[in-house]
């Protein structure tokens, strides 16, 4: 997040956007390429860090004895694992979509402060969905379900306690929760695209 | 390097944008329609200490509770309209969380006690959780009477121990500023508890003296139950007397009625017509009666997570 956070606007801040935009590279190419950078930097570090949590599961599914192997829900290198590693995975892009919009056009401290604001909001966004069940007035219900819908929904993304459990996650729920990430991320990316595209950096 | 492509021209981003937002809400829509119940697992608390979160909020504690207080109202409102299985297993923790990072959540206990008792389906049938959580409502306020005369109702309604419910009545009087039928709530409960009558005069108190609409609401249904169980007996007694006449049970309400001893087919107060088991010759509310399941008749809840 915080990588993402200094993309654009360090850049700015350093005033090294001016050699960048001199070379033949277009802005939404500058853009589109901090984020597939980023993004691939974070496709490493999940790869690494679910490599060394299916060492410490084996290991710990190796040392443990049976009987207490039993009370556990899932196999400790339960495959279902990679779904949350996936989901994980795909809502670190939208996050770091989110903090590239904001590095477009503001300082590096606000756009933390509005990615910050937005993650932690993203994690409580569905409770705003049921939210006309608890109060009586109609007109909040329709808001809270607007704010729903236009903010994003980051608890979607996570089901780790599904998996841990032993529950299902099926692939059309992961589908269609990656391909909400995807449009959201299109969103995005389209809207620093043009802010950054129509900026004046004189 | 000056581009000329679609995305710097603002009308064709914006269709763009609608495009993608129409997209991002139609994937977000089928995935709540279609996989309600997968989130609805996810419904799992990370930290039950009521009290680790205490620690952890930090000076939030009670911004806290109202999260949690907002997630135990839509974990029992969500789960009682949920189709099939009903699990109420979140309601109880997240009501002690709520209460322990506010331990003067007035609404939390009162209303909370209320959904705990609530038999299944429409609620956890936990009598036991409910009188946990006003007592410790209690030992942090036990000037509020209304949770000792909570506590008595529930062992009163849900319990059926009239002499417990009395003993909390008589407590509930004891303290400063309680109402004054108290006193005679304790007597009548011991001398009369489970007829009908004091029963009646129970919730009609409880309905007079409602200082919301929920509670008042709520006590309007009992009170309707009551007029219900009312009709049972008659219904019995006429079943009864048809047994004596004929020297055998009815097999149909229509018997009933050509015997004389109804007017026609017997209805409860919200119009549905009561149901004659005849194998175990017992009269009950139709199942899709609002006010069913009378009380002591709930359906078993099922069996709690692993």
């Amino acid at each position: 997040m915080f990588i993402g956070i200094g993309l654009v606007s360090k850049e700015v801040e350093r005033r090294s956007i001016y050699s960048l935009l001199s070379k033949p590279v277009r802005r939404y190419e500058l853009i589109l390429g901090k984020y597939a950078g980023l993004v691939l930097t974070l496709a490493l570090n999940i790869a690494v860090m679910t490599a060394a949590l299916y060492l410490v599961h084996g290991y710990m599914s190796w040392i443990e004895n049976e009987e207490f192997k039993r009370s556990w829900e899932a196999p400790a290198t339960d495959p279902a694992l990679l779904r949350a590693v996936f989901l994980t995975f795909v809502q670190l892009m939208l996050v770091t979509a989110v903090a590239l919009f904001f590095s477009t056009f503001s300082r590096p401290s606000l756009a933390a402060v509005l990615t910050f604001g937005l993650y932690v909001v993203g994690h409580f966004n569905a409770d705003l969905r049921n939210f006309e069940d608890v109060v009586d007035s109609q007109a909040a219900g329709i808001v809270a379900r607007v704010v729903y819908h236009l903010l994003p929904n980051l608890a979607a993304f996570d089901v780790k306690a599904q998996v841990v459990h032993a529950q299902p996650v099926s692939l059309g729920y992961m589908a269609l929760t990656s391909g909400y990430a995807v449009a959201y991320i299109g969103m995005l990316l389209l809207a620093a695209v043009f802010i950054f595209s129509r900026r004046d950096f004189k | 390097m000056k581009g000329t492509g679609w995305w710097e021209r603002p009308a064709s981003c914006a269709i763009v944008l609608v495009l993608l937002a129409g997209l991002s809400l139609s994937a977000t829509v089928t995935r709540d329609r279609l996989y309600a119940q997968e989130q609805t697992e996810a419904q799992v608390l990370y930290i039950p200490s009521g009290t680790a979160l205490e620690r952890a909020a930090l000076s939030f504690d009670a911004a806290l509770a109202d999260v949690y207080w907002v997630r135990a109202l839509q974990h029992y409102g969500g789960t009682k309209r949920a189709a099939g299985e009903r699990r109420y297993d979140l309601l109880g923790p997240l009501l002690d969380i709520t209460t322990s990072l506010d331990p003067r959540f007035n609404v939390a206990y009162r209303f909370g006690a209320i959904f705990l008792t609530e038999a299944y389906p429409n609620g956890p049938g936990r009598p036991d959780l409910a009188i946990a959580l006003l007592e410790k409502g209690l030992a942090v306020m036990p000037d509020r009477w209304e949770y000792y005369m909570d506590i008595g109702f529930t062992y009163y309604w849900w319990l059926r121990d009239y002499e417990e419910a009395a003993a909390w009545f008589d407590r509930a009087a004891d303290v400063p500023g309680a109402s004054w039928w108290l006193r005679s709530l304790a007597a009548t409960t011991l001398a009369a508890g489970g007829s009908h009558e004091s029963s009646r005069r129970l919730w009609q108190q409880m309905y007079d003296s409602a200082d919301n609409d929920w509670i008042r609401n709520e006590s309007a249904r009992r009170l309707t139950q009551l007029r219900a169980l009312g009709d049972i007996d008659q219904l019995i007694g006429a079943a009864q007397e048809f047994h004596r006449d004929t020297g055998r049970p009815p097999r149909s309400w229509a018997e009933l009625v050509d015997a004389g001893l109804l007017v026609g087919i017997p209805i409860d107060p919200t119009g549905r017509p009561y149901v004659i088991d005849f194998s175990s010759q017992t009269i009950n509310l139709s199942p899709e009666s609002e006010l069913y399941p009378l009380p002591g008749e709930s359906l078993p809840p099922p069996p709690p997570s692993p």
